[in-house]
C-alpha cells in the first residue's frame, strides 16, 4: 500500500487524469441501426455477429423509412471477407422495424477493401460514420420532402454520395443500389452519385 | 462398330437434357395418369378413394383441354375464369385425398397437372384481355401444397427445402391442435417450437423461388401464433411456480442454518434442483413465446423477473452449499467458478457423488457452489514485458490507457476481479465465422465442467448443431437465443439487451462470466466502416483501488488472431465497443 501511495505522489498526473473529450452525439438513425438486431423481428432471425449494412431512404407506403441488408463474414481479423446480403430490413428512424428477415442464401463473397482506410483509427472512421449517419437523416428529409433541391441542397446530397462511397464497401454496390432504386435515381438527378462497384 | 455408334448417339440423347429440367406438358399428364391408375392397386384405401381421384385426373384434363381451346381460339373471359374455379374446386377435391393416393416420392402430380390447367389459363386469359388479371386464390391448407410443386417445378434446388416448409408448418399445426386439446408437457411444447423454427428456417432457404410462397409462411404464422399464446401461458405459469417455490426455499435454509428440526440439507438440494428445472423451461417458453409473438425477449417484464429469480435462486444454491460446507457435509470450494476440486486438500468428494442413497440425481447444473469472486485474482500480464521503474513511472501517467493500466496494477494502484488467468484456457480460437457466440456458451460449459474435456473444434462442431436442432441458430446466434445452450443446460442466466455498461459492469464484477456482444472493431483495432458483431466473455474487472472505478475487463476472444486468452481491454475502448452494438449480456450465475 506505502509503495503504491509512494508512486501514485511521485507521479501526482496519473492520479489525477484529464476525462478524454465527450464522443459526439449519435443520431436517431444511428441508435436505431446499432440496435436493430436486439429488435424484433430482427432479434429472431438475425446473427449478433452480422453487420448492418447503411441505411438507405426508401418510402415505405409513402412514409420514410430507411432500407439496410445484413451481412456475415469469414476470416480473421485483419483481414476478412464479407459476404453479400444474408438478410433484409426495412425500419423507421424511431427504431420501429417494419420487416426483417434473413435471405435464401448469399449470392458471394466480398472482398473487405479496409486498405483504403489505412492510417485512420478506428475512432476517426467511427467518427465519419458518426457524420454518415447525420447526412443519410439530412438526405432522407430531402428526398422525403420531394421538392425540387436548391444548389446548397444538391450540394448536400454530392456530400453524401460522396461518403457513402468512402464508407461503404465497393462489392456491395449493387446491393446498396437494390435496396431502394427509387433514392438512388433522385441522388443522381440530384447533383450525386449511385454507389459503384469501382471506389472512387 | 454401327451398333456402337447407335449406342453412343442414344448415350448422347439421353444424357444431353439437364438432369433437373422441367417436365413437359406431357410428362405431367402422364404422371398425373400413372399415380391415379396405379391407386387400384393401393391396399388399405377409403372406399371409393380411388374413383375419386379418377375423376378429378378427367375434372383437370377437361379444363386442361379447355384452357387450351381458348388459347387457340380466344374465349370471353368469363369462360377462361370459369376454368381457374373449376381448376380451385379440383385442387380442393385433391386436398382431401388420402396421401397415399395423391402423393409419390415425386410430390403431387394431380397439383402439377393443376399448375398446368393455371398456366394455359393464364395465357389465355392474357391473349383474351391483356389488362384481365386470373382471379385470386388465397387458401393456405389447399395452396402451399399447390405451391410447393410449383416451386419443385420452377427451382428444383430449392424442392426440399420448399417441402420440409410445408411439412413442418403441418406438423406444427399438430402438435399445437394436440397441445390445444390436452395440456402438453414442456417437452412437448419445446418441441413444437423447434418445428417452428426449423419450418421458417427451410421457408426462408425457400422464398426466393418463383413461386408464391406466402401461403406457406401463413401457415407456419398461423401455426407459431398459437403456439406462441400456449408458450406464453405456460411460461408465466412456470414462472409463478418458481417464483413460489423461492419462498419456501429460504425457510428451509434459514432452518438449516439455526439448525431447526426437520431442516434437511437434502431435501433442499431437491428443491433447488426443481426450481433449476422450472427455471430452464420458463427462460426457454418464455424466448421462444417472445420470438413467435415478436415481443423484445430480453427488455420486457417476464425476462426482468426471470432475471431476478435466477439471482435469487443462484444466491440460496451458494448459501445451501456454504451451510452444507460449514456443517462438514462438503468441501470447500476451490477451483475456477467454484467447481470443488473433490477430494484435494481433505475436501469431500463432489456432490454428485456422495449424494445419499436413494436420491435422484438430476441432469441439470450440478455445481456444488459458486466460489465467491476473487479479489485481486490473477489476471495474465496486461504487457507481456515489465517495464523498468523509470518506465512504470511514466507510464503511469500514460495517455495509453493500456500502458496506464498496466503501470497502476504493478503499482497495486488496481486489482482484480473474477479469475481471468484461471479462465484464459477456456477459450480456443473458433472454426467458423459464426460461431462466436457458441464458442462462449463452450467457455461457460467447460468452466462449470459440463462440457467432458475433448477436442474444443470437434465440441464447436457438435454445439453449433446441437443450436442448430435446438431453433437456437440461424447462420448464427440471433439475439432472442442468446446463452439459451446454457439455459437448456440448467445454468442460471440473466439476460438483458439495451442496458448501460454500469449494468454490465455490475454483472462483470460479481465475478461470473458474462458473455457480452460488442463491436469488434475496438478490440481488434480494425478500421472497418461497418459495426463488427462479435460476441466475446468477460472473465475478470480491473478496478481501481482509489476510485473503485472499473479501469478495464479481461475478455476471452475466439475471434482475434491469435485468441484473446484474458486480454485485457481499457474501459475507454470497451465502452465505445459495447455502445456500438446491442449492448446485450448474458451472465451466468
Amino acid at each position: 500500500m506505502k509503495k503504491a501511495l509512494l508512486l501514485c505522489l511521485l507521479s501526482a498526473a496519473a492520479c489525477s487524469k484529464p476525462a478524454p473529450p465527450e464522443p459526439a452525439p449519435k443520431s436517431r438513425l444511428e441508435l436505431a441501426v446499432a440496435g436493430l438486431p436486439a429488435t424484433p423481428p430482427c432479434s429472431r432471425v438475425i446473427p449478433l455477429h452480422w453487420s448492418p449494412s447503411w441505411p438507405v431512404p426508401s418510402r415505405e407506403g409513402g412514409a420514410p423509412a430507411y432500407r439496410l441488408f445484413f451481412y456475415g463474414r469469414d476470416g480473421r481479423p485483419p483481414k476478412f471477407v464479407y459476404h453479400q446480403a444474408e438478410g433484409d430490413a426495412v425500419f423507421r428512424a424511431d427504431g420501429t422495424v417494419l420487416s426483417c428477415a434473413q435471405r435464401a442464401a448469399h449470392a458471394g463473397a466480398v472482398a473487405g477493401d479496409e486498405e483504403r482506410y489505412a492510417g485512420m483509427t478506428v475512432d476517426q472512421i467511427v467518427e465519419r460514420d458518426r457524420l454518415l449517419y447525420f447526412m443519410i437523416e439530412d438526405v432522407a428529409g430531402l428526398y422525403a420532402a420531394g421538392k425540387p433541391l436548391d444548389p446548397s441542397q444538391k450540394k448536400r446530397v454530392a456530400d453524401f454520395s460522396s461518403a457513402f462511397a468512402f464508407l461503404s464497401l465497393a462489392g456491395h454496390a449493387a446491393g446498396y443500389r437494390a435496396l431502394s432504386p427509387d433514392f438512388w435515381t433522385w441522388v443522381e438527378k440530384n447533383g450525386g452519385a449511385a454507389p459503384s462497384p469501382s471506389p472512387r | 462398330m454401327t451398333r456402337l455408334r447407335r449406342l453412343a448417339v442414344l448415350t448422347v440423347l439421353l444424357f444431353a437434357r439437364p438432369a433437373a429440367a422441367r417436365p413437359t406438358a406431357p410428362e405431367i399428364v402422364q404422371a398425373a395418369r400413372a399415380k391415379t391408375v396405379a391407386c387400384a392397386k393401393l391396399p388399405g384405401l377409403p372406399d371409393g378413394a380411388c374413383r375419386e381421384a379418377l375423376q378429378i385426373l378427367a375434372g383437370y384434363l377437361a379444363e386442361l383441354k379447355s384452357a387450351e381451346q381458348c388459347l387457340a381460339k380466344p374465349c370471353p373471359v368469363g369462360t377462361i375464369k370459369n376454368i381457374f374455379y373449376a381448376d380451385r374446386k379440383l385442387d380442393e377435391a385433391e386436398h382431401k385425398l388420402p396421401d397415399a393416393v395423391r402423393a409419390d416420392a415425386t410430390g403431387r402430380p394431380l397439383l402439377r397437372l393443376s399448375l398446368l390447367v393455371a398456366q394455359r389459363a393464364a395465357a389465355a386469359l392474357a391473349a383474351a384481355d391483356p389488362s384481365a388479371e386470373p382471379p385470386a386464390r388465397f387458401d393456405p391448407p389447399v395452396d402451399a401444397p399447390r405451391a410447393v410443386e410449383a416451386a419443385c417445378l420452377d427451382v428444383p434446388a430449392s424442392c426440399a427445402d420448399a417441402r420440409a416448409a410445408l411439412d413442418g408448418a403441418l406438423d406444427l399445426s399438430r402438435r399445437t391442435a394436440a397441445c390445444a386439446a390436452k395440456p402438453c408437457a414442456f417437452e412437448e411444447l419445446d418441441a413444437a417450437a423447434t418445428t417452428a423454427e426449423s419450418a421458417m428456417g427451410a421457408y426462408e432457404r425457400a422464398r426466393d423461388t418463383k413461386a408464391d410462397m406466402l401461403t406457406i409462411f401463413s401457415l407456419i404464422n398461423d401455426g407459431e401464433t398459437r403456439l406462441a399464446l400456449k408458450l406464453l401461458n405456460d411460461a408465466a405459469d412456470r414462472l409463478a411456480r418458481l417464483q413460489g417455490g423461492l419462498g419456501p426455499l429460504q425457510k428451509g435454509l434459514d432452518g438449516l442454518e439455526t439448525g431447526a428440526p426437520g431442516a434437511d440439507a437434502v431435501g433442499l438440494e431437491a428443491q433447488v434442483g426443481a426450481l433449476t428445472g422450472l427455471f430452464r423451461e420458463a427462460s426457454l417458453t418464455q424466448d421462444r413465446a417472445n420470438a413467435f409473438l415478436l415481443s423484445d425477449s430480453k427488455a420486457d417484464g417476464p425476462r426482468v423477473k426471470l432475471n431476478e429469480a435466477a439471482a435469487r435462486l443462484a444466491a440460496s444454491r451458494s448459501r445451501l452449499l456454504a451451510l452444507e460446507t460449514a456443517r462438514g457435509l462438503k468441501g470447500p470450494p476451490s477451483g475456477a467458478d467454484g467447481v470443488f476440486a473433490g477430494a484435494a486438500a481433505g475436501g469431500r468428494a463432489p456432490l454428485a457423488a456422495q449424494a445419499p442413497a436413494g436420491t435422484a440425481p438430476t441432469l441439470l447444473d450440478r455445481r456444488t457452489i459458486p466460489a465467491p469472486a476473487p479479489l485481486n485474482g490473477k489476471a495474465p500480464p496486461i504487457l507481456p514485458n515489465a517495464p523498468v521503474a523509470l518506465d512504470l513511472l511514466k507510464n503511469l501517467a500514460s495517455d495509453d490507457p493500456v500502458k496506464r493500466a498496466d503501470a497502476r496494477r504493478r503499482a497495486g494502484l488496481s486489482y482484480t476481479v473474477g479469475d481471468p488467468s484461471g479462465r484464459a484456457a477456456l477459450v480456443h480460437g473458433q472454426q467458423y465465422g459464426d460461431t462466436c457466440a457458441v464458442v462462449s456458451q463452450q467457455e461457460v460449459l467447460i468452466s462449470l465442467h459440463l462440457l467432458p474435456t475433448g477436442d474444443p473444434n470437434k465440441q464447436e462442431t457438435q454445439l453449433r448443431e446441437e443450436a442448430r436442432s435446438r431453433g437456437f441458430y440461424r447462420q448464427g446466434t440471433p439475439d432472442h437465443y442468446t446463452a439459451d445452450l446454457l439455459v437448456d443446460r440448467g445454468v442460471l442466466v440473466a439476460k438483458r439487451s439495451g442496458a448501460p455498461l454500469s449494468d454490465l459492469d455490475a454483472a462483470a464484477r460479481r465475478g461470473g462470466l458474462v458473455i457480452a456482444n460488442v463491436d469488434a472493431r475496438y478490440l481488434w483495432g480494425i478500421a472497418a466502416p461497418r459495426v463488427l458483431g462479435h460476441a466475446i466473455v468477460i472473465t475478470g474487472v480491473e478496478v481501481d483501488r482509489w476510485s473503485g472505478k472499473t479501469v478495464g475487463y479481461y475478455i476471452n476472444d475466439s475471434g482475434s488472431d491469435p485468441p484473446g486468452h484474458g486480454r485485457f481491454v481499457p474501459v475507454e475502448t470497451f465502452q465505445k465497443a459495447w455502445d456500438n452494438h446491442t449492448r446485450s449480456y448474458a451472465e451466468v450465475k
